[in-house]
């Protein structure tokens, strides 16, 4: 492995716009070094996300400020970054990871990663560290794990007890079971009247797409708050977020850019090289639309490629093969070419309601380099 | 722009909606648990549990679930909703086990969950009774002192900890409706402000030792006392 560690790991989008924020400081690094940290304990926070808890040796200090992050060596030879999800505490430090389909480390993390299994990481790094101590408000901007560091944050500055600040945060995610540290930030707007936590859920209706009117989180910051005199922001999370979230309050006369602050980031692995031509194929897809292509990925399910692309599937379930309610029509010229149903996809098809021969559930099937052209339409 | 959740849009049916429906959706679920349950012997390695679960499931037209069926054995019982059973847990003599199954019937939604023992562990013994018991006390305080979802779960997990457990707080309960709810809201009754009305939610208890490697679940509707042997 041949890394640059004189400087901190881009934030895990190698080759990404940096956003450079106006009198920014260099990244701090309290401690520097590389230390061999123990997984402690590993849980499921929602479908898709896993708190990670890593024992660091008792003779290796990590002095880190709350909203920094750490990188995690793989063998692979990447780094991927990850905030700390609470300040310092005894040797522990605590990650929340969302589990990407076709992300190697998370997959590991969800699928083989052992309590007491040796992860090596590096840090800390990043100035996305609280400057707050004497400002009129703060508005806190996060989009699904970008919470991880935001919480970090709170936890130092509700336990200081000269912060009068009054706090506003604003969680996006895209619905209510991804709320998964609602309990938590409920229970500190309890204990501390100045902090305000608003849940914002992009998904209102029961469709599975964002559709017009769909609400963010600095929209609806922006539109609730009066003057941002004095006022410094937080925003944590997707790129797309952030960038915006920038651009707007930057158009505000009353807000100051050099209050603004930022960290943004995605899952590492969707940092990796674009994939080489040959791993796109395009389904046929024929609704009441009409017809249409759908790019799709080999190696992914035939659910995760119709719902990108927006197909109202509910998927209850989650693609466990329990509920039916990603059930397609298959052409028929393609059924044989579908590998085998399984007996649990089987046995599910049997009993649901106006089973068709050429229905099989979206979830259960991988798509393959054979399966290019695919005809397919939602089954009703 | 508001981001303040109503009562009444969380708690809409679907236009198959019954009351009796879903009562009786209820009966078969717990029916289907305890006959699941009594099948379940030492021995067993999990995987072959949760088929032998959904072999039972399709004879009473309940395979198809809003949920996977989760037979959790051993150390299992600690993971949470959605997380993979480490594999190949077998069921040992002196050993503990939950179900957790959502089944759909026609067009109506149940859901379940309750813990069982094979042996006399007394940790073990005393963590399934005290699911059931918690499970009770949280749901009487909600039909006696109408407090919200979050209210109820702050109190079940502050009663948890002076039984000496750990609630898993990931497990906070949900909607129940004609199916599927999922569609009209799929997030977790600890997050609501206001109190939850009979019928239409689940309250879910899933307590971990605080040391050992086990836990206990239980599960069932908000109803009345009168809904409860």
């Amino acid at each position: 492995m041949n890394v640059d560690m004189t400087a901190p790991p881009a934030r895990c989008l190698p080759g990404t716009e940096t956003l450079a924020v106006p009198g920014s400081i260099a990244p701090e690094r309290a401690s520097p070094g590389a230390a061999n940290a123990e997984i402690a304990e590993l849980q499921w926070l929602s479908a898709d996300v896993i708190r990670v808890v890593l024992a660091l040796p008792a003779e290796k200090a990590f002095e880190y400020q709350p909203g920094q992050y750490l990188a995690i060596a793989s063998d692979d030879g990447k780094h991927r970054c990850f905030s700390m999800a609470a300040p310092p505490s005894g040797g522990l430090l605590e990650l929340h990871v969302r589990h990407w389909p076709r992300g190697a480390f998370s997959h590991w993390l969800a699928e083989s990663a052992r309590i007491g299994d040796r992860i090596r990481i590096d840090g800390p790094y990043g100035n996305f560290v609280w400057r707050s101590q004497d400002s009129a408000g703060v508005i806190l901007l996060a989009t699904g794990t970008g919470i991880a560091p935001i919480i970090a944050l709170l936890t130092g500055t509700l336990a200081d007890p000269e912060a009068r600040a009054p706090i506003r945060l604003y969680w996006g995610v895209r619905c209510h079971v991804e709320l998964y540290r609602a309990l938590l930030l409920h229970r500190w707007e309890k204990q501390h009247p100045r902090f305000t936590f608003i849940p914002v859920v992009s998904r209102r209706d029961d469709s599975d797409s964002e559709g017009p009117g769909t609400m963010r989180v600095q929209d609806i910051a922006l539109a609730e708050i009066a003057t941002l005199r004095g006022v410094d922001v937080y925003a944590s999370g997707s790129p797309d977020m952030v960038r915006d979230a920038r651009a707007k309050f930057f158009t505000r006369t009353d807000f100051s850019p050099d209050r603004f602050f930022s960290d943004a980031f995605e899952s590492a692995d969707s940092a990796a090289p674009p994939e080489p031509a040959t791993q796109a194929i395009a389904l046929r897809l024929r609704d009441a639309a009409g017809n249409r292509s759908v790019p799709a990925r080999i190696g992914e399910t035939l659910l995760a490629a119709l719902k990108r692309s927006g197909v109202p599937l509910l998927a209850v379930c989650g693609g466990q093969a329990s509920c039916g309610t990603c059930k397609v029509d298959v052409a028929p010229a393609w059924h044989l070419r579908l590998p085998l149903a399984s007996k649990v996809e089987r046995n599910l098809l049997a009993c649901l309601p106006s089973c068709k021969a050429d229905d099989r559930l979206a979830c259960q099937i991988t798509l393959t380099a054979e399966l290019d052209g695919l005809e397919i339409s939602p089954s009703g | 722009m508001n981001a303040v959740i109503e009562q009444s849009d969380l708690e809409k049916v679907g236009s198959a909606f019954s009351e009796e429906q879903m009562l009786a959706m209820r009966d078969k679920t717990r029916a289907a648990i305890h006959l699941i349950a009594s099948k379940v012997r030492p021995g067993m390695v999990e995987e072959d549990a949760v088929a032998m679960a959904k072999d039972i499931l399709a004879t009473q037209g309940m395979l198809r679930g809003w949920h996977d069926v989760y037979v959790r054995f051993g150390t299992n019982t600690t993971k949470t909703f959605g997380a993979a059973s480490d594999p190949g847990i077998v069921l040992g003599e002196d050993d503990i086990f939950f179900l957790d199954i959502g089944p759909v019937f026609q067009q109506w939604e149940g859901d379940g969950g309750d813990t069982f023992l094979t042996g006399a562990d007394i940790e073990m013994a005393r963590s399934a009774e005290d699911a059931r018991t918690l499970f009770h006390v949280v749901r009487k305080k909600w039909k006696s002192d109408g407090w919200s979802g979050k209210q109820l779960y702050d109190f079940a997990e502050g009663k948890a900890r002076d039984m000496g457990w750990e609630l898993n707080l990931d497990l906070s309960g949900h909607r129940l409706s004609d199916f599927p709810h999922a569609a009209i809201y799929d997030g977790p009754m600890a997050t609501l402000g206001f109190c939850p009305s009979p019928l239409l939610w689940v309250l879910e208890i899933h307590l971990r030792h605080p040391t050992r490697r086990f836990g206990a679940f239980y599960e069932d509707m908000l109803l009345d006392d009168s809904y409860f042997r």
